[in-house]
C-alpha cells in the first residue's frame, strides 16, 4: 500500500480522502486560459534560451 | 544604551529570519494536506472572516511538455465549488502566500523537472505575486529560478517590473 508521510519534514501531510483530486482539473476556465496562452510554444526551450543569452552576456 | 543594541540587533535579527524563512521551513505557514501525487493541496485559512478552505492545485497543461499551471482559490465547504477569484481579506495574506509558496517544494519533490506556470485569476492578483516575489526574491532565488513573461517575452524575474505571469524552475 503506497504511504507518505511528509510530517517530520514540512508542513504537509497525505490525506488520501485528497486523491481524488489527483487527476480532476478542478480549475478548467484557468487552465483553459493557460492552454490558450501557452499553444505553440517550447516554454522549456524558450527559458533555456534566455540562459544561454544569460552566459553570453556575464562578463 | 547596550540594552536598546542588544533589541534593534534581536529585532533585526527576526526581520531577517522572516525575509530568509518564508519559503523555508520556519516562517508561519499553515499546515497543509496533499494528495498522493503533491498536486492538489488543501489548507484553512484562519482569520477575520473566520476559517476559509484554500485549495492550490498543480495542473499539467500539456501532454507533451512537463508545464504545470499552478491554481489558486478557495473552497466552498457547503456546495464544495472552487472559486480561484474570490477575495476573502481574512488577514493573513502572507501567511497564506508563505503556504501556498511551501507547495512548490512538496510539488518539485515529486516533479523536478517541471516548469511552474503562475499567473494571477485578475491583473490585481498577479501584481500581488509578483510583489511577494520581489519582497522575498533572495530567498527565493536560493532555491528557484524565476522567470517573467512580458508581452509574450520569457525573461528572468527583476524587481520593479509587472510581468503578465512568471515560471518557476527547481535549481
Amino acid at each position: 500500500m503506497a504511504f507518505k508521510s511528509k510530517e517530520k519534514q514540512t508542513n504537509c501531510t497525505y490525506n488520501p480522502a485528497l486523491d481524488k483530486y489527483q487527476d480532476m482539473d478542478v480549475f478548467p476556465e484557468k487552465n483553459k486560459e493557460a492552454r490558450e496562452h501557452l499553444k505553440d510554444r517550447n516554454i522549456r526551450k524558450e527559458i533555456e534560451d534566455e540562459l544561454k543569452k544569460e552566459a553570453i552576456l556575464k562578463p | 544604551m547596550l540594552a536598546l543594541k542588544s533589541m534593534d540587533l534581536l529585532g533585526y535579527f527576526f526581520s531577517i529570519q522572516r525575509d530568509q524563512l518564508i519559503l523555508g521551513m520556519n516562517f508561519e505557514k499553515y499546515q497543509i494536506e496533499s494528495e498522493i501525487n503533491s498536486t492538489y493541496f488543501e489548507f484553512i485559512s484562519k482569520g477575520i472572516q473566520g476559517n476559509i478552505v484554500k485549495v492550490i492545485k498543480y495542473s499539467r497543461i500539456f501532454e507533451d511538455q512537463e508545464l504545470y499551471n499552478l491554481g489558486f482559490g478557495d473552497k466552498n465547504m457547503v456546495t464544495g465549488e472552487l472559486d480561484d477569484s474570490a477575495i476573502s481579506n481574512n488577514g493573513d495574506t502572507d501567511k497564506v502566500l508563505a503556504t501556498v509558496a511551501s507547495t512548490l517544494y512538496e510539488f518539485f519533490n515529486e516533479f523536478p523537472d517541471s516548469i511552474v506556470y503562475a499567473k494571477g485569476s485578475s491583473a490585481g492578483r498577479t501584481r500581488l505575486y509578483q510583489m511577494n516575489i520581489a519582497r522575498h526574491f533572495e530567498s527565493i532565488e536560493s532555491d528557484f529560478d524565476v522567470f517573467g513573461e512580458l508581452d509574450g517575452r520569457i525573461e528572468r524575474f527583476k524587481k520593479g517590473i509587472n510581468y503578465n505571469g512568471f515560471y518557476v524552475l527547481k535549481k
